[in-house]
């Protein structure tokens, strides 16, 4: 591999023997003045059959101007090239190289490359193609020839399949794009870096092109069906300030809509309080996704409730994604390889949860050599290690992250009360992966993370995640892939209250989930990719056991029934490029879900609201037996239509079923929230979403404008009667209440993702009300008018930037403006039992002020002289740097005989932090 | 690189401490509110086996609550009475000005089968009810206190406990009454016109009672236990130095059984006024009582009124050997003539000093300040309370 790029270097062009045929052309006249090569090249390529070839790295600075007639153009491009000390050679077939100074007269290794045609191939390069092992490309000066000669003949497209790694650590890297020269044929790396593209065959230039990573392009021959891997190196930046020919395509050529791609090193240039690299906090700088607060777990996508998102991680499922409150979310960054979020068109092959899915893989390790990282910051440590256990084949990856917060505690404000208490917490990540050969991939992740807090001494919170999958990959033909995934999550917590030693308990609850998936990718000739699968589910609930704390407690244990439910999903999706312009994505998914016996379960006077004096009769059943089986079709649809390479509309269509809820009454995810499973009494929640959306590149591809509406749908959320008791009710159905939703929103966002000065700046107007308009309800909230939800938030506006003076240093800027949540606000004040009391008005009629942050952050990137042992980096940077006292909350309290009304500002200054991170 | 850390450590050191003191509650006036006034309060049991109390006021606007303290409204001529379910009427015997009407028919043998309501005709012309109702007993309740020196508070817990097992939802009200005494003992006062002797013993305003009524609302559930029982149950904690445990203490406490409803409805109003704005607070939400207006069923009312028989005890803690306040450092003494003019006499009042004592060999009055010689301005009243124990002391 080493010497492939060493003689890259040496070598600038391909020969190729064959015999001369010269071109006689029209008597057109060319005119060029200080123009790049390329585009001399590309207007010659296009008038006349003479194709060239040379290496852009050296003729990127070169400017040239020529005049001549069609018969003298090459001769006068030739004259033109000399005087820069280039030169122009003909390599036969109408092809012509550029070459720095004169043609080498030695005979490069190269010179076998592409030798089929005069039959002087080598027997090594025979069996290559022989073999299904895939090459490996890395160098761009080569030419590299795949497939099968002897179809070299027949005319259409043809497949290529491949990984494209980083060249360093041999890890896949997802979300690069691979695209023709024409840009007609685009394909994206997938979260295993795999990509698929179809090209006509013949001789091609594929562009290779991602944040990060340096743009590269390989030249190919491709004769039939065929893999090829592409080693990518990382983006260094110059100091000369070469324009990047960012090509994003991205968002006008894929048919979805509503995704979001971000890869782990943009993650990390986003400013955080504390200076925690944060996959949530990232996400939230996204347009439509919202959150109640700062510090608050949990996020809202487009309306979507927090429990409606589907948090997905290495294809385990996470129930509660945040450590400390909210403060840093259940990832972490550093073994983070990219995240994709879906806010519209959720692919066919996830369901479960109506608003959104959040996917989020972690690294491979590296495959090379051992390496790792560490890191320290105001409130975390963390350690990386990995490496190739059997290299190029095994690789493992095991980081570990704690925190030393118990301080933190001492910022809450005391008049809180929240004084006395602690918090902590720890996660551990391991992962292994594993190729059998190029076709079979085993990839083995476990997580497990713990918390624990207390806000005084006598109750204590404690809650883990434990999620454990295996995925294994398997490429089955050249054009079918397939993707068994077998997953086990576990999210669990406990609260202990030892206030009166009587009383003195500990309240548990759990959640279990077992999945297994098959998901297998087809294309169908051209223009067909279809994917299709399996998914089933097997759920374990434990809603409550409730048991004495020690032997002087007076607690009866009591136990909910335990709820135990399976989940079968079958799913088709068709990826149809009707022509280049128009394609259609149609994806249908069946879902059938029923809670299993042993269930007890009441009936409830269907006339009257539900309580636990309307039961008219119970029911009972064993143990296997199905319960309100409950089944239904979801449907995907999305299409594009592009005018031009750079203009696309798209529109989309999805419905989704959730059989889960949460059941919280608080405002944001707490570790006091319980989940539950759909059965007889309690119904799945069903919701849809239409969307449109216009995706503009401008400025030569480097600014990407996109516009997307969209109208959403939601129906049944659970949401909590106004006394409701959430915790340990065995009548748990009549404190709930059958919400619908509606929302709807624009969302502008420009981005630029290459290039020094880059990030994304959005602007979303959005409402989400609910309503409660079951007639069987009592007193519904707000007499069942429709009422706004607590993040409902219509204007938000977000800029993400980063500026990279040189490869080393960088400057991160973060800002965040949005309407003030909405809150209840009491409307009058009695007294009773002593003190003044609070009346409250319609739920959610107030807004606190509006929100304004403004984070600011200095990075300083390792040198990148391989010499040095260890790589550190540092950060610097002020988190709401105005110091705004951005409210989280505005609340009355009643104090002696006064009644005062307050502001709580989570973070109300500015918050100055540094991590340092080191790499060895 | 050891260098690296040392200066990472040094910026830590600067940093933390800027962070502590980030997050803040901040006095904020919200803007448009909307106030809904005059709703009719009603608060208060039926107690079948003794005296009652109910209380009939009105909601007051939120929006005014930067003028300090707050008035209560009071509906003091509703007519107020209590009907069982065979349609007997039961009188209050009394009114006060604080809305309060005050009834007793324990005498007149109520049938504790029967079920009970309460019905308020407010002067508006509107009627409201409450629910029927059957009476609830309290069970038992024994109180004590735990002095810990380590803590530096003196707690008090109550236990009660239901061999019937039905009690389950309990509510506690307390009253406590404690007295104390000003910094300096005086045995001259300032008369309208001159500085005058105690002429006995006993000195000027020294030791006042004052009485507070519990302003939280005390809740507790047996309903998750195996017995029917409350032990040792912190029911109110007082901070060493605290002016009311300096000399004698007496609480009163009142232990109610609700019925579920009652209790949720009381739970509620608990969270709504005191677990709200913080981080994992639940959401506020306005539950209906039982008082219904039966003239206009959009009238809205807000009150649970119970019919149940509480229990009532009375907690005696002489608080000797336990601090005493913190006193505040006087000046010295002012000396004025016992010659002196009165008008001069009269300012130094006005400027908050009263005489302490008569140096009649000198021919002074010794004046210090006011606040630490007459006991009143601490919120108290020199007259005992009818209940004070006879070995405590009186004066």
């Amino acid at each position: 591999m080493k010497r492939l790029r060493h003689t890259g270097k040496t070598i600038i062009v391909f020969l190729l023997f064959i015999t001369c045929w010269v071109t006689v052309w029209s008597q057109d006249a060319y005119k060029f003045r200080y123009v790049t090569l390329d585009s001399i090249v590309n207007t010659l390529e296009k008038l006349t059959p003479n194709r060239f070839y040379y290496a852009p790295s050296q003729t990127d600075t070169l400017l040239l101007s020529l005049e001549a007639t069609q018969d003298k153009v090459l001769e006068t491009l030739n004259r033109e090239l000399k005087k820069n000390d280039f030169s122009l050679n003909y390599i036969g077939k109408n092809k012509w190289a550029v070459i720095k100074g004169s043609l080498t007269t030695q005979i490069p290794d190269a010179f076998f490359a592409d030798s089929m045609e005069n039959g002087l191939h080598n027997e090594k390069e025979l069996a290559q193609m022989e073999t299904v092992q895939a090459q490996t490309a890395d160098s761009e000066n080569r030419l590299y020839t795949l497939g099968d000669p002897l179809q070299s003949d027949q005319g259409g497209n043809v497949l290529l399949t491949g990984y494209v790694r980083d060249h360093i650590t041999g890890e896949p890297v997802a979300g690069i794009t691979i695209l023709s020269e024409d840009k007609q044929h685009y394909a994206m790396s997938d979260t295993y870096g795999f990509y698929s593209l179809t090209l006509p065959r013949g001789y091609n230039t594929i562009m290779i092109q991602g944040f990060g990573y340096e743009d590269s392009r390989r030249y190919l021959r491709i004769f039939s069906d065929s893999s090829l891997d592409l080693n990518i190196a990382e983006e260094v930046f110059s100091l000369q300030g070469i324009v990047i020919s960012a090509d994003k395509m991205e968002n006008v050529r894929n048919v979805k809509l509503g995704l979001e791609r971000v890869r782990a090193d943009r993650i990390r240039h986003i400013p955080t309080v504390f200076g925690e690299a944060d996959v949530i906090k990232a996400v939230l700088t996204l347009p439509g996704v919202k959150s109640v607060g700062e510090a608050s777990g949990g996020f809202n996508v487009r309306g979507g409730a927090t429990d409606q998102n589907l948090i997905l991680f290495n294809q385990g499922t996470i129930y509660n994604s945040s450590h400390l409150f909210g403060l840093f979310s259940l990832f972490n960054n550093d073994v983070i390889s990219n995240l994709e979020l879906y806010k519209s068109s959720v692919p066919a092959r996830y369901g479960g949860r109506i608003s959104s899915v959040l996917e989020v893989n972690s690294r491979e390790g590296n495959k090379n050599r051992f390496t790792g990282s560490a890191g320290i910051g105001l409130l975390t440590t963390k350690l990386t290690l990995e490496g190739p256990i059997v290299k190029d084949r095994t690789s493992v990856l095991v980081a570990g992250r704690t925190t030393y917060s118990d301080w933190l505690m001492g910022i809450i404000p005391e008049n809180s009360g929240y004084n006395d208490g602690t918090a902590n917490f720890y996660d551990l990540n391991a992962g292994i992966s594993h190729r059998f050969n190029q076709n079979n991939h085993l990839y083995v992740n476990g997580y497990f993370s713990r918390d624990r807090f207390s806000f005084n001494r006598d109750v204590s919170y404690r809650y883990q995640n434990i999620n454990a999958s295996a995925r294994y990959r398997s490429i089955l033909t050249e054009r079918t892939d397939m993707v068994l995934s077998g997953a086990y999550d576990k999210y669990s917590y406990h609260t202990q209250d030892t206030t009166n030693q009587a009383m003195a308990y500990d309240m548990a609850f759990s959640l279990q989930q077992t999945s297994l998936k098959a998901d297998f990718t087809t294309r169908l000739g051209d223009s067909h990719k279809l994917n299709y699968g399996v998914n089933a589910f097997y759920y374990f609930l434990d809603p409550g056991t409730y048991l004495p704390f020690n032997d002087n407690s007076l607690v009866v244990p009591d136990r909910l029934q335990r709820e135990q439910a399976v989940e079968t999903a079958l799913y088709l999706s068709d990826s149809w490029d009707i022509t280049p312009e128009f394609s259609v994505e149609m994806g249908i998914r069946y879902d059938y879900y029923a809670a299993l016996g042993p269930k007890d379960y009441y009936l409830y006077d269907p006339t009257v609201p539900r309580a636990p004096e309307t039961v008219i009769d119970s029911v009972s059943v064993a143990g296997g037996k199905t319960v309100a089986p409950y089944h239904g079709p979801e449907f995907r649809l999305s299409m594009r239509y592009a005018f031009t390479s750079d203009f696309s509309i798209k529109a989309g269509f999805n419905s989704m079923r959730q059989n889960i809820h949460m059941l919280s009454n608080t405002t944001v995810i707490s570790p006091t929230d319980i989940w539950k499973l759909s059965d007889a009494n309690i119904r799945p929640q069903k919701g849809w979403q239409a969307a449109m959306g216009m995706y503009k590149n401008l400025m030569n591809n480097t600014l990407e404008l996109s516009v997307e509406g969209y109208y959403k749908n939601m129906d049944r959320y659970l949401d909590y009667a106004s006394s409701a008791r959430l915790l340990m009710n065995h009548h748990i159905e009549t404190d709930v209440i059958e919400t619908r939703g509606r929302a709807y929103g624009v969302e502008v966002m420009l981005k630029r993702s290459l290039g020094r000065l880059n990030g994304w700046l959005s602007y979303t107007y959005s409402r989400t009300e609910l309503c409660q308009n079951d007639p069987r309800v009592t007193d519904p909230v707000n007499n069942g008018n429709w009422y706004p939800a607590p993040y409902d938030k219509p204007h938000d506006l977000k800029l993400v930037g980063n500026f990279k003076f040189t490869h080393r240093f960088s400057l991160s800027l973060n800002l965040d403006y949005s309407t003030g949540r909405p809150i209840t606000m009491p409307v009058g004040t009695y007294h009773y039992a002593g003190g003044w009391r609070l009346m409250y008005g319609d739920r959610n009629s107030h807004r606190i002020p509006d929100y304004f942050r403004l984070d600011i952050s200095f990075n300083v990137e390792p040198s990148h002289k391989l010499t040095l042992l260890t790589h550190s980096s540092f950060t610097f940077g002020v988190y709401n740097l105005t110091g705004r006292k951005n409210p989280y909350s505005v609340f009355f309290r009643t104090e002696n005989n006064t009644i005062n009304s307050y502001m709580l500002s989570i973070f109300g200054c500015p918050i100055p932090y540094i991590t340092y991170n080191i790499r060895f | 690189m050891i260098t690296l850390m040392k200066y990472l450590v040094k910026l830590m050191g600067m940093i933390i401490p800027a962070v502590i003191a980030v997050s803040c509650i901040v006095p904020y006036e919200p803007e448009e509110l909307v106030n809904m006034e005059d709703i009719i309060v009603v608060e208060g049991n039926i107690s079948l086996t003794g005296p009652f109390t109910i209380r009939v006021s009105r909601s007051a606007p939120i929006s005014t609550f930067q003028s300090g303290q707050r008035t209560v409204k009071y509906e003091r001529n509703a007519r107020v009475y209590v009907r069982d379910s065979h349609g007997d009427l039961y009188q209050p015997y009394n009114r006060t000005a604080e809305g309060e009407y005050l009834f007793d028919f324990s005498a007149q043998g109520p049938d504790q089968e029967l079920e009970y309501q309460l019905v308020v005709e407010s002067l508006d012309g509107n009627t409201y009810e409450s629910d029927m109702r059957k009476a609830r007993h309290s069970s038992n309740m024994e109180l004590h206190y735990v002095v810990d020196t380590l803590a530096e508070k003196m707690t008090i817990y109550v236990n009660s406990y239901d061999v019937t097992d039905q009690s389950k939802h309990y509510n506690w009200k307390f009253t406590e009454t404690w007295d104390y005494v000003s910094q300096l003992a005086a045995y001259t006062f300032f008369d309208v016109f001159e500085v005058k002797s105690t002429e006995n013993k006993r000195p000027w305003n020294h030791r006042c009672w004052n009485s507070q009524q519990s302003f939280e609302i005390l809740l507790e559930e047996t309903s998750a236990l195996a017995e029917d029982r409350i032990r040792n149950l912190e029911i109110h904690s007082i901070n060493f130095r605290d002016i009311r445990i300096t000399q004698h203490y007496i609480i009163e406490v009142t232990q109610t059984v609700l019925d579920s409803d009652a209790y949720n409805y009381l739970e509620n109003m608990r969270k709504n006024s005191n677990d709200i704005g913080e981080l994992f607070s639940p959401q506020p939400n306005e539950i209906s009582g039982n008082i219904r207006c039966v003239t206009d069923p959009d009238t809205r009312a807000i009150g649970f009124v119970s019919v149940c028989n509480s229990v009532t005890k009375r907690l005696l803690i002489d608080c000797k050997g336990l601090p005493g306040y913190v006193r505040e450092p006087m000046p010295e003494d002012t000396l004025m003539s016992l010659k002196a003019d009165i008008s001069s006499l009269i300012d130094l009042h006005s400027m908050g000093y009263s005489p302490h004592m008569i140096d009649a060999l000198m021919g002074v009055s010794h004046w210090n300040l006011t606040r630490c010689i007459d006991c009143r301005s601490k919120g108290g009243t020199p007259v005992v309370p009818v209940f004070w124990p006879v070995e405590w002391p009186w004066f």
